[in-house]
């Protein structure tokens, strides 16, 4: 069972876990579930260090713990915190659940499509984890599109990145430890940036509905 | 055999015309004619048994015209269609002795001639192995069949029958045109020519998607559906049944002919296999959904025609399928569903047509809304009625279970080997299947349920009084055919497995094996007979333990209905409508396509008719009238000062046109975000993929 | 051996299908902080009325007559094909899939069309609520058996039970989603609360129930609880068939069959805390809990195909 069908297996509960971010109704379930989804990209970089064998990757899951299972849902919850009541952060989002699920499940199909005329340096056998991790990008997207508030857009946002590091684990796994480097200093102050930005529409605005914030002018 | 089929046309014939001679007596006219039809149907029948499972038959007379000689070919699937047609037409004799006795003022003696005349030209169409006689004999049966349509001469029915006879046209172009086409690549108009000579491909793909698209006008799938539930309804009863249960598989034989015996030397493609299916099962859940929101009974059963027509060419296109990819067990239990459930459906949908002129004939009425309680006063009816409610909604062990069960052994097996697209389009056609099946449940239980069961909700169900017994008969003589389909499947499975292996060329495949039929490829196995009698003995062991108890504990009748404390009365009683408008709650947009596609549709025959210049109406009312203008529109297109009301017809279009587009933009440009970014990745993964596309 | 096996199930189920709703009572009481009847309770409640005088309302004839022996005779007909006890069905005739779901159709058919029989509103209501439900629970039931059957590579239900047991099932992801997206479809076909919308006692007093007394209500009752522990069993004998019987001997097939009741237990008695601890749903909104159980399932179909 170890291998490249557990590489798949952890991509499979990676699309599981995302959706789960997506289907959230309250934010601090959002944030705690983005941790989980961040665990099993860990998990994903582990295994997929494991078979090929290559170290950057283990220090990669590493830092990937440290920055997006740890950091940045501590970050978020801190905003969380912050906003306090000054404003609702739980809206349902614009389309329903079975619609979402069902959009997930074309983008994933889509994108294994797309993704069939590619060779991989690794193996082809890891080719439906290179579906996944491209449709988060969709997935992220979709996120973004469909919710109300924009603290759970956030999320998305997120999600989006966690996408494109796997994408770039699988596509280039001897990358040097630098492009990691970059990659978690991108993420987190991408976060931080967009936490102060929500906490100061927060307070300013007092709503975090979309909605009404395409009202403001000027 | 062909010599049994030349006596039943001879005899069909001569009892027509002797019938049309008759028509001033009408009782002696339809007495001929009743008894001359079942003679000929007899003998057709015999004919076509024979040739089942015995080698094809060839006959061969020069014509009256150069270019066509007069060929017939009796092999084992026109075998299979004419003992098909031929007993519903035994039956629907049977059931005219009685039933025609309402059509007496209507012209027996017209309908006794153009019966027959429809029953023979539906045999010669199957017969014909000539591209020119069998347009010939095509023609004719749409044309006998529209006089039958219109017969009674109402509104209605006249409007029915002129939509059916455009539909009908349509697809006798599109059959013309792929004849032709395939004529001018073989050279002559002989089917012998086209089955030796191999087309090219695109050749061949051009006129087997006009000849599917012709012949499924015919059998009436979607898109080309909506002249059925005008058409059938408006027929007499017994004719309806006929038109449902033989006419309409006259379409689907002229699919089966054209894929694998006129183009059997080319060999398919799997695309082919794919159209059919998708409209197959967009068909079939279109038309169960449809009867869902209909009230009168028969319209109700002509919607649950075009589902079954669905559901048959979900089974033909598998068949279609495994044989341009090479998979023979797929092909053949692909075709044998598909013609299994042609079977099954002319039996059952013939009796239901014929319960529910039972129905007509008693009560007067064929709105559901105010019968009931039909069941107590007409019981042979209404058995007969359960029983193909039942067969038809596939509940084991009858006979629409059985075809139902080999469709879904094919699609399942098909998906188990089909890369991925294929998967999921065989997943959404199983999908497609399940919904029909449980839509068909709901349906069926409201047509029996509010027509039969409850109390009378009007005068007229209170009159209702059992059927003469020619009527009687015909209703049980085909339950008794449903039944048997059903249980003696083990007996029938390898019939219809030969005529499907002798079509596709290849040797049977092993569907039975004893009492039980076979799936190989999905490992499975069902028997109908042995599920029978396992319900018969469990279900009369619980009936009979309650019964005793029943007897040791007393029972009472209370006259009064409990309503929960409330005095029941009529107006409690469940409608068409409750159960229709419980499904549209939840179906809602499908629906809303219907009422598109009506209005396309009745557009195109407004045109006809305005062409033809049926329509008495002024050209200048199919233009808008003159809009009312808002204050904001006035002042936009004529100016502030003192316009008048009317604007110049030019300017006002041009204007009307850009401001038009203009709100449609605005829509698009709906100022979120959101929106914009969905645009923004549309338009990249577009180009994307057009480049990918491109190198 | 296998016939003694079939038998053997389908009255297992019919005994103890009393017994387990009389558990769901207990908990139910217990969750309300009542201390509830007895665990037995149920069976002396179908004693009573066996005993009871029967009354036949006006207006109803033979359909209504006849619909509790074919309910309940279905569902043990159900039950003696499944494989229970075997990874291996004991009747392979009434062990596809296929047979199987429209054997289920049958009561249904005969439930709703003895709802509108009897003339009354409310037993109507429940008839044709029923009718819809299952109608909107189709798809997705559908669509996981044919995951299923394409990961198992048969249609019979004991060949899938085998693949499963054995971990053969490719790919694995898919098979688990399957279950997770079968479980919320057994759960809403089983008619507990929040969809039991054909029996809403508080809203249409028992809907078809109600036009029903004495011996007939009482086995329609049995029918009903048999009818929850088959679609139980069936998710239990599909996606957990684990310490089921591989071969034929006695020994193993009593293992199994010990197996089979602690694992249906521990879901019933999961399905009935989830039971008492939510509302019923509005009827009109019951398309969006469906459609959602069709989502995942979809999402099944695509990791299926993806071959995750």
């Amino acid at each position: 069972m170890f291998g490249y069908p557990l590489v798949n297996v952890l991509g499979a509960c990676l699309i599981i876990t995302s959706m789960l971010v997506v289907l959230a109704r309250t934010g601090r379930a959002a944030a705690w579930l983005y941790s989980l989804q961040s665990l099993v990209l860990v998990a994903v970089l582990a295994s997929l260090g494991a078979v090929t064998g290559s170290v950057e990757l283990f220090t990669w899951s590493a830092t990937a713990f440290a920055t997006k299972v740890v950091l940045v849902p501590a970050i978020l919850l801190f905003t969380l915190k912050k906003i306090g009541d000054d404003a609702r952060t739980d809206l349902p989002p614009k389309l329903n659940p079975m619609k979402s699920v069902a959009l997930v499940a074309v983008e994933v199909f889509v994108c294994f499509v797309a993704v069939s005329g590619i060779d991989l340096p690794t193996a082809a056998e890891v080719r439906p984890t290179l579906a996944v991790s491209l449709a988060h990008f969709f997935i992220g997207l979709t996120c973004i599109v469909i919710q109300r508030s924009i603290f759970k857009q956030i999320f998305g946002y997120c999600l989006m990145e966690n996408g494109s590091h796997v994408t770039l684990a699988l596509l280039a796994p001897q990358a040097p430890e630098l492009v990691e480097i970059g990659v978690a200093t991108d993420a987190i102050f991408a976060v931080i940036i967009l936490a102060v930005l929500v906490w100061r529409m927060a307070r300013y605005a007092r709503t975090l509905d979309a909605d009404d914030l395409c009202e403001l002018k000027g | 055999m062909l010599e049994l089929i030349f006596v039943s046309l001879g005899l069909s014939c001569v009892a027509g015309a002797l019938s049309l001679v008759a028509g001033k007596t009408p009782a002696a006219s339809k007495t001929i004619a009743c008894v001359g039809g079942m003679a000929s149907a007899a003998c057709a029948f015999i004919g076509g048994a024979g040739a089942l499972l015995g080698p094809a038959v060839h006959a061969s007379w020069a014509g009256p015209m150069a270019f066509a000689s007069f060929t017939l070919l009796l092999n084992p699937l026109a075998g299979l269609l004419i003992a098909v047609i031929s007993a519903l037409a035994f039956v629907a004799w049977l059931y005219g002795l009685s039933y025609f006795d309402e059509y007496y003022e209507k012209g027996m003696g017209v309908i006794g001639f153009f019966m027959n005349l429809f029953i023979a030209s539906m045999n010669l169409v199957i017969l014909a192995d000539n591209a020119f006689w069998f347009l010939v004999f095509f023609e004719l049966m749409s044309l006998t069949s529209y006089v039958l349509v219109v017969i009674d001469q109402t509104e209605k029915s006249l409007r029915g029958g002129f939509l059916y006879l455009i539909m009908a046209h349509i697809g006798f172009l599109m059959i013309a045109i792929s004849f032709f086409v395939m004529a001018s690549a073989a050279g002559s108009l002989e089917f012998e020519a086209f089955r030796t000579s191999a087309f090219a491909p695109g050749v061949a793909t051009v006129a087997f998607v006009l000849a599917f698209f012709g012949f499924g006008a015919k059998a009436g799938m979607v898109p080309f559906h909506s002249w059925l539930p005008q058409a059938h309804p408006a027929a007499p009863s017994n004719v309806s049944a006929l038109m449902s249960g033989g006419m309409i598989k006259i379409g689907i034989f002229g699919i089966c002919k054209v894929c694998f015996d006129l183009l059997g030397a080319t060999g398919g493609e799997i695309g082919w296999g794919v159209l059919v299916i998708i409209i197959g099962a967009v068909s079939s859940v279109l038309g169960v959904v449809y009867a869902l929101g209909e009230h009168d009974l028969k319209s109700l059963l002509a919607y649950h025609s075009v589902e079954n027509i669905g559901i048959i060419l979900l089974g033909v296109g598998t068949g279609i399928y495994g044989w341009a990819a090479h998979l023979p067990w797929l092909a053949a239990i692909g075709l044998l569903a598909g013609l299994y459930h042609l079977v099954n459906h002319a039996m059952f949908k013939g009796l239901l047509f014929l319960g529910a002129g039972s129905v007509l004939h008693a009560t007067g009425t064929r709105n559901m809304e105010v019968l009931g309680g039909l069941a107590r006063l007409m019981p042979v009816t209404a058995l007969c009625f359960l029983v193909g409610s039942l067969a038809i909604s596939a509940i084991p062990p009858l006979n629409g279970f059985v075809s139902e069960w080999f469709t879904y052994q094919g699609l399942i097996g098909a998906a188990m080997d089909g890369d991925i697209f294929m998967r999921i389009l065989f997943a959404f056609a199983v999908v497609a299947l399940a919904i029909t099946g449980a839509l068909a449940v709901t349906c069926f239980v409201k047509a029996f349920g509010v027509t039969f069961l409850a109390r009378p909700r009007s005068e007229a169900a209170e009159r209702a009084r059992e059927v003469p017994a020619p009527m009687k008969g015909a209703m049980v003589l085909l339950t008794v055919a449903c039944v048997f389909l059903g249980l003696g499947a083990a007996l029938v499975t390898p019939v219809v497995d030969s005529i499907a292996a002798a079509m596709l060329s290849v040797p049977p495949v092993p569907a039975v094996e004893g009492a039980t039929l076979v799936s190989l490829d999905t490992a499975s196995v069902v028997s109908p007979l042995v599920l029978a009698v396992l319900m018969a003995l469990v279900i009369a062991a619980c009936a009979l333990v309650r019964n005793s108890a029943n007897r040791a504990a007393g029972m009472k009748d209370d006259p009064q209905t409990w309503a929960c404390g409330y005095q029941a009365d009529l107006t409690m009683e469940t409608l068409a409508s409750t159960v229709g408008a419980n499904v549209k709650n939840f179906m809602g947009p499908l629906f809303a396509i219907r009422f598109t596609v009506n209005r396309a549709g009745a557009a195109v025959a407004r045109l006809f008719s305005r062409a033809l210049g049926l329509e008495k109406t002024a050209p200048s009312a199919s233009k808008a009238p003159e809009p009312v203008l808002s204050r904001f529109d006035r002042d936009r297109t004529v100016g502030i000062a003192a316009a008048p009301h009317r604007a110049p017809a030019l300017s006002h279009s041009v204007l009307s046109i850009v401001s038009d587009l203009g709100a449609w933009f605005s829509r698009m440009e709906s100022g979120d975000f959101r929106t914009y970014i969905v645009y923004i990745v549309g338009a990249l993964v577009f180009f994307l993929a057009l480049i990918i596309l491109v190198r | 051996m296998s016939v003694i096996v079939a038998i053997l199930q389908a009255v297992l189920l019919v005994a103890a299908a009393p017994l387990v709703s009389g558990i769901t009572r207990k908990i139910r009481a217990k969750m309300h902080s009542r201390t509830g009847t007895d665990i037995f309770q149920d069976y002396r409640d179908l004693a009573k009325l066996w005993r009871r005088c029967e009354v036949r309302e006006g207006g109803s004839g033979l359909v209504s007559r006849a619909m509790p022996p074919v309910f309940l005779g279905s569902f043990v007909l159900i039950a003696a094909g499944l494989p229970l006890f075997m990874q291996a069905c004991p009747v392979p005739i009434l062990g596809d899939i296929i047979t199987i779901l429209y054997l289920m159709a049958l009561p249904r058919f005969m439930f709703a069309l003895a709802s509108i029989d009897s003339a009354g509103s409310y037993t109507a209501i429940g008839g044709v609520r029923e009718l819809l439900v299952g109608v909107l629970v189709e798809p997705a039931l559908v669509l996981v058996l044919f995951v299923m059957a394409v990961a198992a590579g048969s249609t019979n239900t004991g060949l899938m039970a085998a693949a499963t047991g054995s971990l053969q099932a490719q790919p694995l992801v898919a098979v688990v989603v399957a279950g997770v997206a079968f479980a919320m479809a057994c759960y809403i076909e089983m008619g507990k609360l929040p969809f039991d919308l054909a029996e809403a006692e508080q809203e249409i007093q028992e809907g078809p129930l109600a036009a029903y007394s004495g011996p007939s209500l009482a086995m329609l009752k049995l029918g009903v609880s048999v009818k929850q522990l088959v679609v139980a069993s069936l998710l239990v004998a599909l996606f957990l068939p684990f310490g089921a019987a591989v071969d034929a001997s006695p020994a193993a097939v009593l293992a199994g069959m010990l197996a089979y009741g602690a694992k249906v237990l521990v879901v019933m008695v999961a399905a009935s805390i989830i039971e008492n601890a939510v509302m019923r749903v509005r009827y009109k909104l019951l398309g969006r809990y469906t459609w959602f159980v069709t989502g995942i399932a979809l999402l099944s179909l695509v990791f299926l195909v993806i071959g995750i």
